[in-house]
C-alpha cells in the first residue's frame, strides 16, 4: 500500500507537484500517468524518500520510506535503468546491492534468471542494450521480493516481446497481492496493463480512476458523415443528441493503429476532404441516428460507432 | 552494516578504477628510487654532506594521499555521476551508514595497499641506496613508525576523498580538490607570519604522518597532536558528508 497525502515539492518557486492526494492499493496494477514534467519521477521521489517533500507525506505500507526496517524486502523500485556504472558485470552489480539487504547469491540467480538475464549475468553493463538495462533494473527492483513495486516507465526501450514479458510479470506480482505503482506517459500501453489509473498534470491530481471506468466513459459516440450535416444534427440535436466535433478526427496527434481517433469538446462539424462533413455524435445509437437521417431526407455516406483513443482521452484530460 | 560493508567492498572491486588507482600508486616506487638513485650518485661523486634519503618515504609522500583520496572520490563519485546513488538509496536504510560504510571500505584498502607501499618504498629506496650511509634501517628512531604511519597516513587520505567528492558530487570537483588542498600550504606558508607558517605548512597528510612518527625536524606537532589532527579530518570529512548526503534531494 502506498498512501500519498497532500503532497507537495517545489523547486524554488516551481511546483513539481502540489497537494497529491492518492492511495495506491495492493494487488492490482495501478498506472501513473502525465506527460512529461508533470511531476510523476518528482512524486515517485518522494514516495521513495529520495526527495524531501515541501509539505505532505507518502507513505509505504504505512510509514516513511526512511523509516522501514528492512527496505529492500518492502519495497523494490526502478526508477531510470539508465543510471548504473556500467563497469560492472550485471551479476556483480546486483550482488552488490542484494548484499546491502542481506539478500544471498541464489536470489542474484533467480532474478537474473526471471527478466532473462542470465546469458549476459557475467557481461559489463556498459554493453547493454536500452532494453537490456531496462531488465537489469526490473531485477533490481525485484531483488528482495518486496510488497511494493514501484516502476518509472519501465516500458522504455523494451521491444514489444519485452513489453508483453513485462506486462505478464507485473500483473502476476498484482494478482500475488503485492502493490504495483508504474508510471508512463503512453496511455493505450497503460490501459492494457493497469487496473487503475491516477493521472497528474503540472504536479496535480487530475483522475484517479479504474481503468474500465475510464475507457467507459470515452467509448461512446458515433461518427456520421453527411452531405447535409447542418440539417442532420439540429434533429439529432432536437433528438437529444450532443454533437461532439470531429475535429482533428483525421489530422489527430500520434493515432493509434487499431483505434478510431476524434475527440473533443465543442461542437464544429468539420469539413471533411471527401463527400460531406463529419460529426461525432453521442447518445444516440447508430440505429437511431440512422433512422432519423431517413426521416429527415438527409443522405447519410458513413455511420460507425466508435470508441475514442486513449491517447487523445488522456490529451482531452490533461489539457 | 556488515551487509553494507560487503555490498560496498564488492562495488570497489568491481570496477577498473580501483585497479588502475591502486597500480598507479606504483608510480610512488620509480619516483623514490629514481631520486635515490640520483641522491646516492650525488654521494658517490660529492662525498658526504648532501640530503640523505633516509626510508625514501619523503621523496614520494605526495603521491600516496592524492591517489588513495582518488580511492575514496571514485567510491562514491561515479555513483552520483551515474545517478546509481539513488538505486542505492532505495535499497539502504540510512544515508550515513551508507557513507560510513564506503569510509570502512576504502579507509581499509588504502591502509592496506599504502603500507604495502610505504615499504615497497622503504625496501626500494635502500636497494638505491645499497648499503651507502645515506640510507635509514629501522634500527634507527622513527624508521619503521615513518613507514608505519604512512600507510595510516593513506587511509585518511581515501576518507578525505570520499568526503569532498560526496560534499562536492562531482568527480572532476573532487580531484581538483584533491589536488589542490594539500598544495595550498605550501603557497599559504610564503604569506603567513610565524608561528602560522610552520603550523600551515605541518598540516599536511605527508607531513602529519611524519609527525605522528616523531621523525625529527618534521613539523610543528608532536605525536599526539599530529594524531588528533588526522583524526580530525576523518570526523569532519565523515561529518560534512553526511550532513550533504542527508539534506539534499538525491
Amino acid at each position: 500500500m502506498i498512501e500519498v497525502t497532500e503532497l507537495t515539492k517545489l523547486y524554488g518557486s516551481t511546483r513539481a507537484v502540489s497537494g497529491l492526494t492518492f492511495r495506491v492499493k495492493p494487488g492490482q496494477v495501478t498506472g501513473f500517468l502525465g506527460h512529461n514534467g508533470a511531476g510523476k519521477s518528482t512524486t515517485m521521489r518522494m514516495i521513495l524518500g529520495l526527495h524531501t517533500p515541501t509539505s505532505g507525506q507518502a507513505l509505504i505500507n504505512g510509514v516513511r520510506k526512511q523509516d522501514l526496517r528492512d527496505p529492500m524486502r518492502e519495497v523494490g523500485a526502478m526508477l531510470d535503468a539508465t543510471e548504473v556504472q556500467g563497469g560492472r558485470s550485471a551479476f556483480a552489480h546486483l550482488q552488490a546491492l542484494a548484499y546491502a539487504g542481506g539478500i544471498g547469491r541464489r536470489r542474484v540467480v533467480e532474478v537474473l534468471e526471471e527478466v532473462g538475464l542470465t546469458g549476459a549475468a557475467r557481461k559489463r553493463i556498459a554493453g547493454f542494450s536500452q532494453g537490456m538495462r531496462q531488465r537489469l533494473g526490473i531485477a533490481a527492483a525485484l531483488l528482495g521480493d518486496p510488497g511494493v513495486l514501484i516502476l518509472d516507465e519501465p516500458v522504455n526501450g523494451l521491444d514489444p516481446d519485452g513489453i508483453r514479458w513485462l506486462r505478464t510479470l507485473l500483473r502476476s506480482l498484482a494478482a500475488e497481492g503485492r502493490t504495483v505503482l508504474l508510471s508512463s506517459h503512453l496511455m493505450t500501453e497503460m490501459s492494457l496493463t493497469a487496473d487503475r489509473l491516477i493521472i497528474i498534470g503540472q504536479g496535480r491530481l487530475i483522475e484517479d480512476a479504474s481503468t474500465a471506468d475510464l475507457l467507459a466513459r470515452f467509448q461512446s459516440g458515433v461518427l456520421v458523415r453527411s452531405p447535409h450535416a447542418a440539417r442532420l444534427s439540429s434533429a439529432l440535436e432536437a433528438a437529444g443528441a450532443t454533437i461532439r466535433p470531429a475535429q482533428d478526427a483525421n489530422a489527430g496527434e500520434e493515432p493509434v493503429p487499431g483505434l478510431p481517433a476524434g475527440a473533443g469538446v465543442d461542437a464544429r462539424p468539420v469539413r471533411d476532404a471527401g463527400a460531406g462533413e463529419e460529426l461525432l455524435v453521442t447518445g444516440l445509437t447508430a440505429a437511431a441516428i440512422g433512422d432519423i437521417a431517413l426521416a429527415n431526407g438527409c443522405a447519410v455516406h458513413e455511420l460507425m460507432s466508435r470508441r475514442t483513443s486513449l491517447e487523445e482521452a488522456f490529451m482531452e484530460i490533461t489539457q | 552494516m556488515i551487509n553494507l560493508v560487503a555490498s560496498e567492498w564488492l562495488k570497489l572491486r568491481s570496477l577498473r578504477a580501483t585497479y588502475y588507482t591502486l597500480a598507479s600508486t606504483l608510480s610512488a616506487l620509480a619516483l623514490t628510487g629514481f631520486a635515490a638513485y640520483s641522491i646516492s650518485h650525488y654521494f658517490d661523486t660529492h662525498g658526504p654532506g648532501g640530503d640523505p634519503v633516509g626510508t625514501g618515504l619523503s621523496l614520494s609522500a605526495d603521491i600516496p594521499p592524492v591517489l588513495f583520496g582518488m580511492l575514496g572520490v571514485f567510491a562514491i563519485s561515479g555513483e552520483y555521476a551515474t545517478g546509481m546513488i539513488r538505486l542505492t538509496l532505495t535499497t539502504i536504510r540510512s544515508r550515513w551508514t551508507l557513507l560510513l560504510a564506503k569510509a570502512a571500505v576504502v579507509a581499509a584498502v588504502a591502509a592496506a595497499a599504502g603500507q604495502v607501499l610505504a615499504f615497497a618504498t622503504y625496501f626500494t629506496a635502500q636497494a638505491v641506496v645499497a648499503g651507502r650511509p645515506i640510507g635509514a634501517s629501522f634500527a634507527e628512531p622513527a624508521a619503521l613508525a615513518e613507514v608505519l604511519t604512512t600507510g595510516a597516513g593513506s587511509a585518511v587520505a581515501a576518507v578525505l576523498g570520499l568526503g569532498l567528492a560526496t560534499v562536492l558530487r562531482s568527480t572532476p570537483g573532487a580531484l581538483i580538490a584533491l589536488v589542490v588542498l594539500p598544495l595550498s600550504p605550501t603557497v599559504l606558508e610564503r604569506f603567513l607570519p610565524a608561528p602560522w607558517n610552520d603550523w600551515i605548512s605541518s598540516l599536511t597528510i605527508p607531513s602529519l604522518a611524519r609527525q605522528l612518527a616523531a621523525v625529527p625536524d618534521a613539523g610543528a606537532f608532536g605525536p599526539s597532536t599530529a594524531a588528533v589532527i588526522l583524526a580530525g579530518y576523518v570526523v569532519v570529512a565523515l561529518l560534512l558528508a553526511t550532513l550533504a548526503i542527508n539534506h539534499r534531494d538525491a
